[in-house]
């Protein structure tokens, strides 16, 4: 009896530490999904519902995560194909597409060491170039644009984003050279 | 020296992937290495523009108003009150119709018409007739109301 008590006790413990590691990875990981999921689709309320379904899904698979890779990596994995399957849905809403269309004007805003060191001149050559890549990277296809965010938003290197991706290492070598080519293609000779 | 490196050296160099010959261009030439150093500035700032503004939307969630229609309509609470309100609204409709008084049926434009027309049937003199008729009360001959048959 003794037993069988001590067995539930700590099965319960295990089942709160878990969801206690759960809620402390919500709430590590949960800016970095919405920030991707907000740079990919451009729409608040989509970020929002994407990072949302992200965490449930993880949830529900939390327990058979083996770590293989790093929980960032697997998050976004989950977040990559949540991303896919909005941008998929809005194909057929094109009224979504004007809603959410790039407003770099609005987004763009430097880092306050940057305004510190920098001259006026030079801080508004660097906005108008920051407004150029958001520009440009609204034309991206959407893998390009995918592993861009990842690489360049999120920090992640190229074997992180081929786990993240399902992609090789090769083919996420090839999408990142041409999304870079095709901004520096679009920014035009002020890059 | 050689010529400066192209677009594709350039981004291979930004991402890291530059060979050898890349790397010692790089070393000599000023003017490619400005352009790695200030696209790789540009990219760091977009980056930071990323998640400046990831920051503010992430605050604007936070601040904005939690209830919605689809969460409300989600929650079983809000459910059982509209089932609630509907069963009200049927309850009372129902009511009403059982206390319809007939008085208030007789008022309406329907019933006042099946009145006269009811009225002019039972009537079995016409209305071309009644002078007759008035005379024929007066001299008493008749003997009859207006609304009596005429016996030939």
């Amino acid at each position: 009896m003794k037993q069988a008590s001590s067995r539930v006790m700590s099965a319960f413990e295990d089942s709160f530490d878990r969801t206690l590691d759960f809620e402390r990875m919500v709430e590590l990981y949960r800016p970095r999904i919405f920030r991707f999921a907000l740079a990919s689709l451009g729409d608040r309320d989509a970020a929002e519902t994407v990072s949302q379904d992200c965490f449930l899904r993880a949830h529900g698979a939390y327990a058979s995560f083996r770590g293989d890779c790093s929980l960032q990596t697997w998050l976004m994995g989950i977040a990559v194909n949540l991303i896919r399957d909005q941008l998929r849905n809005r194909r057929l809403q094109f009224w979504k597409k004007t809603r959410s269309a790039p407003m770099p004007a609005e987004r763009v805003s430097l880092n306050r060491s940057q305004q510190a060191n920098d001259s006026p001149e030079s801080l508004a050559l660097l906005k108008q170039q920051v407004e150029a890549v958001w520009t440009a990277a609204e034309l991206l296809s959407a893998r390009q644009k995918t592993v861009f965010l990842l690489r360049f938003v999120e920090d992640m290197d190229i074997l992180e984003i081929a786990a993240s991706t399902g992609m090789k290492e090769g083919t996420v070598k090839k999408h990142l050279f041409r999304a870079l080519q095709s901004l520096r293609l679009r920014m035009g000779p002020n890059k | 020296m050689n010529e400066h490196l192209d677009d594709g050296r350039i981004a291979r160099c930004i991402l890291g992937d530059g060979d050898a010959e890349d790397r010692a261009h790089l070393a000599l030439c000023s003017a490619c290495r400005v352009e790695v150093e200030e696209f790789g500035q540009t990219l760091r700032a977009f980056r930071g523009s990323v998640r400046d503004w990831s920051q503010c939307e992430s605050a604007a969630c936070e601040i904005g108003p939690k209830w919605s229609v689809r969460s409300a309509l989600g929650t079983p609470y809000c459910i059982a009150v509209t089932f609630l309100l509907c069963l009200m609204g049927v309850a009372v409709s129902l009511w009403q119709r059982s206390n319809r008084s007939p008085g208030r049926a007789g008022s309406d434009p329907d019933s006042v018409l099946l009145e006269q027309v009811s009225a002019d049937v039972a009537r079995r003199v016409p209305d071309g007739m009644e002078p007759l008729l008035n005379w024929l009360d007066s001299t008493g001959t008749g003997g009859s109301s207006p609304g009596t048959p005429l016996t030939p």
